[in-house]
């Protein structure tokens, strides 16, 4: 058995190498090799993303020599209303997906922690299923229900998809912060005389906040980053973002897509940030409230 | 309190699944709308040797993408998990934060790069490494690439927690026993994180397959994957009824993938309870 | 008597002449699918009576006393508390309060809020509460610490609070559930000086 190979012949200190066996780059000194290994792939992963916004700013339509700075191709982008309106449609639709996908997620998360109905089982399933579905069956899928029912396909259509497909992702988020919580806090509330109602308001929402908050700020990320469902669901006009630099794409690489690129980078990176910064913000205004002895 | 997710979840999801498998055995009028009936033939001409090799095409990238996630995601895990000491957690987050940018953009960024009037070729002209340009896209090899930089995050992530939860006094114990590092890997480390890795092929494989951006932006016609077919069927001159039959031969392919991971990480919840 | 590990207690308000007793089982029995947790327990409390439920972990002490604040029906039997049956009872109508083993303080409120909690449901005026507060920590050994959150008090201290949040509200029926069991022994024995001592100066722990 490998104990015993691993006592004979082997004694506490001497740490023979098996050239003849182990892979070359094991032979390495570990640390090394796999810091440039990560060096590189940074390297690797961000300079693409650091190219385009570099030339988003160049003021020339190379996109091999950097001739200048210029802000010629935002000014482009903002210029071009269709560009525009598929800007204002996306974040619309980030906006209202993720309003919709919180609460029914965050009630959908709370019903299946807290209530012992015989097809809670079921539902935990179907809630799971879309989390693991191909984004293109999704997308076939809800464009095969909006035409059968005769729905004309908009900006409605894409927020329904996206909403549908959004709401598995808050329950997820919201239930583990929900078990952790355990169901003794809402007892001890209910023992002290709050209604089921008041416990929830009082007691289990405001515990649950960050966890709500971190939710429905993932799914604004998805939904406005969101390309294969709003592909499928989407009509002519207005078309949401990433819809169009596909297209865009399609018929060749401009510069304005850099600007695009670039400016929908940023609201991603933005929305990320704020879920991570959020829960410390808070935290610093409630521990000034009790500083100055007011009431939390 | 279930109820109105639970509803709109069964109305807005389960229903149009439900759909899709009805059209999927319909066939089209003149217009090309299509109509309900029993018409399995769209089944068959599934596999029909037109497309049947994008189908094998679209699990090997799929599949090709899977290992070369796990050969460059690993190593950085490990490397973040063992030697990132205080920076963990800063370095995940550089790892992690050009993932979070829209798929489309990243994708988009290689086109531009990998281009004829891309950087890359300007570079190399510049070095007179070349005169007339390498062509870069258009290669099984670049839409492969293109979908390992979309996923890999998912599969980093993961590894990345299995690592994690691990004690390193095991490795400590490991190497004591093993004496070389390879053989401690071998038989200690992957053995115990097998399941992140399994965990993020999983998270990879199932969207790699339907992925059609990458093959559509970075490659052509010889590369197409099954989400381009199924993409052309409903937005080109194609035939819906059989763009359903492709999803659903799909998503069953990959239901059968995910119940055999949910039993092994089953087994393997079991296994270490015991 | 010293309440021992395991062990549940029950303390009722010391009230003299009043015939009711605080808590009364009638053939109480509860099933959880085909195990009885309890089965047909009759008993009665009264009144400045300090009760322990002594036993092995599993033998249904818990159900019990979550049976009484009102958190599981019997299913045979009746409770009567005060005289009163209360199986259509909501335990936020209950005049029972319970101190759980995990203590369960409200983590985004601070000390005095916590044990305000009650009170506050009642709609006892602030200035009053304000006032009772004062009482209740004093009580407990914690004046001064109306500021601070659960997470930076020890598990003595977070106890501690339990119980005033507790007894602020002057219960017919106060439920300790394994109240000393998480301590260590040094605490355990301090925390029963102060039970005691508690008791003596409300007048509503009786010890036995």
């Amino acid at each position: 058995m490998s104990i015993a190979r691993g006592q004979a012949g082997r004694l506490p200190f001497p740490r023979r190498r098996e050239a003849s066996r182990s892979a070359p780059p094991r032979e390495f000194d570990r640390p090394r090799f796999l810091k440039w290994f990560l060096v590189a792939f940074l390297v690797f992963t961000l300079a693409p993303i650091v190219i385009v916004a570099l030339f988003s700013f160049n003021s020339s339509k190379s996109l091999q020599n950097f001739d200048g700075f210029s802000l010629q191709w935002y000014r482009d982008f903002l210029n071009d209303t269709q560009l525009r309106e598929s800007l204002f449609a996306s974040l619309e639709i980030a906006l209202v997906t993720m309003i919709v996908a919180t609460i029914l997620g965050t009630m959908l998360a709370y019903g299946l922690v807290r209530t012992r109905a015989r097809f809670g089982g079921g539902v935990n399933v179907l809630m799971l299923i879309p989390l693991v579905t191909p984004e293109i069956v999704a997308g076939v899928s809800a464009l095969l229900l909006f035409t059968q029912i005769g729905m004309q396909l908009s900006l409605a259509t894409v927020m329904i998809a996206q909403i549908t497909f959004s709401i598995s992702y808050v329950t997820v988020v919201v239930r583990a912060r929900l078990a952790g919580l355990g169901r003794d806090v809402e007892e001890a509330a209910m023992d002290l005389g709050a209604t089921r109602l008041q416990t929830l308001r009082l007691i289990t929402l405001p515990a649950l906040w960050p966890a709500i908050v971190a939710a429905a700020l993932l799914v604004f990320a998805l939904s406005f980053d969101d390309f294969v469902l709003s592909f499928f669901t989407t009509g002519t006009s207005p078309q949401p973002l990433p819809v169009r630099i596909y297209s865009s794409i399609r018929f060749g690489v401009t510069p304005t897509i850099n600007a695009i690129g670039t400016l929908m980078m940023l609201i991603s990176l933005a929305t990320i940030a704020l879920a991570v910064a959020l829960p410390r913000l808070v935290g610093r205004r409630e521990y000034r409230a009790v500083l100055l002895g007011e009431e939390a | 309190m279930l109820l109105p997710g639970g509803a709109w979840l069964l109305l807005l999801f389960a229903v149009p699944l439900g759909i899709t498998l009805g059209i999927s055995f319909g066939t089209t009028d003149e217009l090309g709308n299509p109509l309900y009936g029993w018409h399995p033939e769209n089944y068959e001409e599934v596999f029909d040797p037109l497309f049947a090799p994008v189908l094998l095409r679209s699990v090997g990238y799929a599949a090709a993408t899977v290992v070369l996630c796990v050969a460059i995601g690993y190593p950085i895990a490990y490397y973040i998990t063992r030697f990132g000491g205080r920076y963990k957690y800063v370095l995940l987050g550089l790892v992690v934060i050009p993932f979070l940018v829209n798929y489309l953009v990243r994708i988009y960024a290689w086109v531009a790069l990998l281009s004829d009037e891309g950087l890359v070729n300007g570079v190399l002209s510049d070095l007179g490494l070349t005169t007339n340009g390498v062509q870069f896209l258009n290669t099984a090899y670049t839409v492969v690439g293109g979908l390992v930089y979309g996923y890999l995050a998912f599969m980093i992530l993961p590894i990345f927690a299995a690592l994690d939860r691990m004690d390193p006094a095991v490795i400590e114990a490991g190497k004591d026993l093993y004496g070389s590092p390879w053989q401690t890997f071998r038989h200690v480390t992957w053995p115990t994180t097998f399941q992140g890795v399994l965990a993020g092929s999983v998270l990879v494989f199932l969207p790699a397959v339907g992925d059609f951006v990458s093959a559509q932006l970075l490659g052509g016609a010889d590369t197409y994957m099954v989400g381009n077919l199924i993409q052309q069927q409903f937005f080109g001159a194609g035939n819906w009824p059989f763009g359903a039959a492709l999803t659903t031969v799909m998503m069953c392919f990959l239901m059968i993938f995910m119940i055999f991971y949910l039993r092994s990480a089953a087994r393997a919840a079991r296994e270490a309870r015991a | 008597m010293e309440p021992t590990t395991g062990a549940r207690a029950a303390v009722t308000e010391g009230r003299a002449g009043a015939a009711e007793p605080a808590i009364r089982f009638d053939g109480v029995t509860k099933r959880f699918g085909d195990t009885e947790a309890v089965k047909d327990m009759g008993i009665e409390i009264r009144r400045g009576e300090f009760f322990s439920l002594l036993g092995p972990s599993g033998c249904g002490k818990t159900t019990t006393l979550r049976m009484v604040a009102g958190f599981e029906q019997p299913s045979e039997g009746r409770i009567f508390l005060e005289g009163k049956p209360v199986e259509a009872v909501p335990p936020y109508r209950r005049n029972v309060n319970t101190v759980f083993q995990s203590y369960a303080l409200f983590e985004h409120l601070d000390v005095a809020d916590n044990v305000a909690f009650g009170q506050q449901r009642k709609k006892v005026p602030k200035a009053e509460i304000k006032t009772r507060i004062a009482e209740a920590l004093e009580l407990v050994q914690l004046t001064g610490r109306e500021h601070a959150k659960p997470r930076e008090l020890s598990g003595g201290q977070m106890q501690r609070v339990a119980l005033a949040r507790a007894l602020i509200n002057r219960p017919a029926v106060l439920l300790l559930d394994e109240p000393l069991g998480a301590l260590d022994l040094k605490l355990r024995k301090q925390m029963q000086v102060e039970l005691k001592q508690i008791q003596r100066e409300v007048g509503s722990l009786s010890s036995t």
